[in-house]
């Protein structure tokens, strides 16, 4: 990728989908996130942070982009499970996780929204990583999954993430 | 390596930059909520919880930056740049 040779303090925006599956009292329950927002900072020599936007409440870092990106998404499934562990109904995790997932980190969007700027300008790029329009719609979706309805994609983390532009 | 901030100097900045904040400890991290927010990824430190470990200096720039705590506060008790 272009950042091992990018300079100090690039900027990446991110844009990523996930599904989890995750066990609560007698259910299955799936999150299934789309467009999720992050910014990937080179902060010194294989060191890259992501800071998430939506969810904003969490950092990862790692060695190059994807290993953030690895953190990222592990520690992103860790807060779920801890979610699920406090929530004692259905509608409390429900509550719970979007809450989580939609409560914004002010202090890095605006960072995010330049970084978009300059992806658009080709300053940025993240070899083998698409770009997918920054305004592509984000939601969430937290559902009860029927025993019959999991399958062995269920066992597979998705591990979906792309550049915004 | 990324740098590090000791856990105790995080708690001291909250206590001065972030009035009435709740720090609760979860299995594997530290939560801080404010305003009914939550910052989710406080690390207990490097092999689980001790007194006073070191963390990972990016966890905090996300929470000051989530919080929106003046630089002009932190920046008295941690050194984030």
């Amino acid at each position: 990728m272009t950042g091992q040779a990018a300079a100090i303090g690039t900027r990446y925006p991110l844009l990523f989908s996930y599904r989890d599956t995750l066990f609560g009292t007698g259910l299955v329950l799936e999150v299934q996130v789309t467009n999720g927002r992050a910014l990937c900072v080179q902060e010194a020599k294989d060191e890259y942070w992501i800071y998430g936007i939506n969810p904003g409440g969490m950092a990862a870092h790692g060695a190059t982009p994807d290993e953030a990106h690895t953190a990222f998404r592990r520690a992103f499934s860790h807060i779920l499970i801890d979610l699920a562990n406090e929530a004692e109904t259905f509608d409390h995790f429900q509550t719970a996780v979007e809450k989580f997932f939609n409560d914004t980190n002010p202090g890095y969007e605006g960072e995010w929204q330049q970084a978009i700027l300059a992806v658009r300008r080709g300053d940025v790029t993240l070899d083998g990583v698409p770009m997918v329009p920054a305004n592509s719609p984000r939601s969430i979706r937290v559902t009860i999954k029927q025993v019959e309805q999991v399958t062995p994609q269920d066992n597979s983390a998705q591990l979906q993430y792309l550049l915004a532009a | 390596m990324p740098r590090l901030v000791r856990l105790d100097d995080v708690w001291r900045m909250l206590d001065a930059c972030l009035a009435g904040y709740e720090k609760i400890l979860k299995p594997h991290r530290w939560n801080v909520k404010h305003g009914g927010r939550t910052y989710h990824e406080v690390p207990l430190g490097e092999h689980g919880r001790r007194k006073n470990p070191e963390i990972e200096t990016g966890h905090i720039r996300g929470l000051v930056r989530f919080f929106e705590i003046p630089e002009s506060c932190y920046s008295q008790f941690l050194d984030l740049s």
